[in-house]
């Protein structure tokens, strides 16, 4: 037994089982999405729809099932069908175009300008945000974030958020991303609870140089479009886009370079806190017995290890310095090998959870120790 | 580089003149057409057609008018405007000249 759906098209009603009813809608719309703003679409899709149900017709089926549905879009043919013949020169245009600068209005923090240039340069757009961070005590980075939000466009169809991540639009990619998109709505409602704070730190840092290059290089097209100098702007342009890959080149490598800088740091950080620690607790156990004891606590000695015996001092202390160490550590071997597996999420709460309690601890016996 | 397609290229460059061609003595609607193409084995499948006729009526190449019909939806039949005809006399000539070219060249 099965649901039926009453459907009218090209005004004439039909009876359709449910999912062959699905099957044809997904067809029509992805033979819409496939047609994009093909001049005369809606007139194309109303013929299309009217030829079906005709052939609907001279079935003289009760009622339509997948079966039928599967045999009319059979000899209707898939959506690549329709364009084939549609100003071939635009097509290839549509395939040719490799990335374009996009805001990327699906993960944003303000205007998604920096996911966008993340998305240009194939790297996180947490590096990207951090790097804004980073420059906003020099004032520049702000009113230059809010320039390139003016700038930039935003990616609103999903043509465009292919073109933005550097994929041709062709159907079937549309249709995966519409279908990946689907996928991470569902997997989002999954882990709702583990989405959180401690999310972000991803690898890859290259090409801020490239996008610089970019940037410069289409300003300069455009003040030389003014110009009417179009002819020297194209040639600059060019030396420019040839000089921004030889620096998301070199940005490549700085990126290596840095991991590797920071690995070292790390490492002798590292060293450093266990050789003061353990120096510290020999000091600690020399002076052990002069805790200090609050009034009203003498009932907490020294003997038992209470709250304000040195070994939690000692603790709190490696804990507050050594967590960030320890990120430090899988942040520059995250840099180094792309590979390299991260945290979950709640691992990384956890961590800053502990973190958080440690430093007040920390904060609090250092206070009751000096 | 497919056989497949490159003869659906061929097919795909003479389909406008088919389509002329057989709307060039009487009026016909999607489905009519269609037929006759497909007779021809010049279309593998239909959804190819819509687009062209829209882009040829919205050339001025063709116009339509709405008929009745007794077992499905009204239909549209399609026919040649004064400019349709002359595109489709050029196309023929050129179509002409095409096939005693390609004829030379194979049979030689």
């Amino acid at each position: 037994m099965k649901k039926t759906i009453n459907i009218n098209l090209a005004g004439f009603v039909f009876y359709i089982d449910e999912d062959a009813y699905e099957a044809l809608q997904k067809y029509l719309n992805n033979i819409r999405t496939y047609l994009g703003n093909t001049e005369g679409k809606d007139e194309i899709i109303d013929d299309i729809e009217s030829r079906i149900a005709e052939l609907f017709s001279e079935k003289q089926k009760q009622v339509i099932t997948l079966t039928e549905v599967n045999e009319v879009i059979e000899v209707m043919g898939q959506p690549e069908d329709y364009m084939s013949e549609e100003e071939p020169e635009e097509k290839k245009s549509y395939q040719q175009s490799s990335k374009r600068l996009y805001r990327d209005p699906d993960s944003t923090v303000l205007g998604g300008v920096c996911s966008g240039v993340g998305h240009y340069l194939n790297i996180d757009a947490v590096w990207i945000r951090l790097i804004f961070l980073a420059m906003v005590w020099s004032g520049v980075s702000i009113l230059f974030y809010f320039i390139l939000w003016a700038i930039i466009p935003k990616a609103e169809t999903t043509a465009q958020k292919l073109e933005m991540k550097g994929k041709a639009a062709t159907f079937s990619n549309i249709e995966d991303y519409v279908r990946k998109g689907y996928e991470n709505v569902k997997d989002d409602f999954k882990n709702v609870d583990l989405k959180g704070a401690g999310e972000k730190a991803k690898q890859g840092a290259s090409g801020f140089f490239a996008f610089l290059g970019e940037l410069i290089s289409k300003l300069f097209s455009a003040l030389s479009k003014l110009l009417f100098f179009a002819f020297l702007g194209e040639i600059i342009s060019k030396l420019f886009s040839a000089l921004s890959k030889l620096l998301s080149f070199i940005a490549n490598i700085l990126g290596k370079l840095l991991g590797v800088i920071i690995l070292i740091t790390t490492v002798a950080l590292i060293i450093a806190l266990t050789v003061s620690f353990i120096i510290g607790s020999f000091i600690d156990i020399n002076i052990g017995n002069d805790l200090l004891v609050l009034p009203g606590f003498e009932f907490i000695g020294p003997d038992w290890g209470g709250p304000f015996h040195p070994i939690w001092y000692h603790i709190s202390m490696i804990l507050t310095f050594g967590i960030p160490a320890f990120s430090l550590l899988l942040f520059a071997l995250q840099l180094l090998f792309k590979n390299m597996g991260r945290l979950s999420g709640s691992i990384k709460i956890g961590l800053l959870a502990v973190w958080m309690i440690s430093l007040v601890s920390f904060i609090i016996l250092s206070l009751t120790q000096f | 580089m497919k056989v497949e397609n490159t003869k659906q290229q061929m097919r795909k460059g003479i389909l406008e003149f088919c389509i002329l061609s057989v709307l060039k003595d009487r009026d016909l609607y999607a489905s009519e057409i269609l037929e006759r193409l497909k007779e021809a084995r010049l279309l593998v499948v239909e959804g190819t057609l819509y687009p062209l006729l829209t882009r040829l009526k919205n050339a001025d190449l063709l116009q339509y008018r709405w008929e009745e019909s007794s077992s499905g939806p009204p239909r549209k039949y399609y026919t040649l405007t004064e400019e349709g005809t002359q595109f489709l006399e050029e196309l023929k000539s050129t179509w002409e000249e095409l096939q005693h070219a390609i004829n030379k060249v194979t049979q030689s």
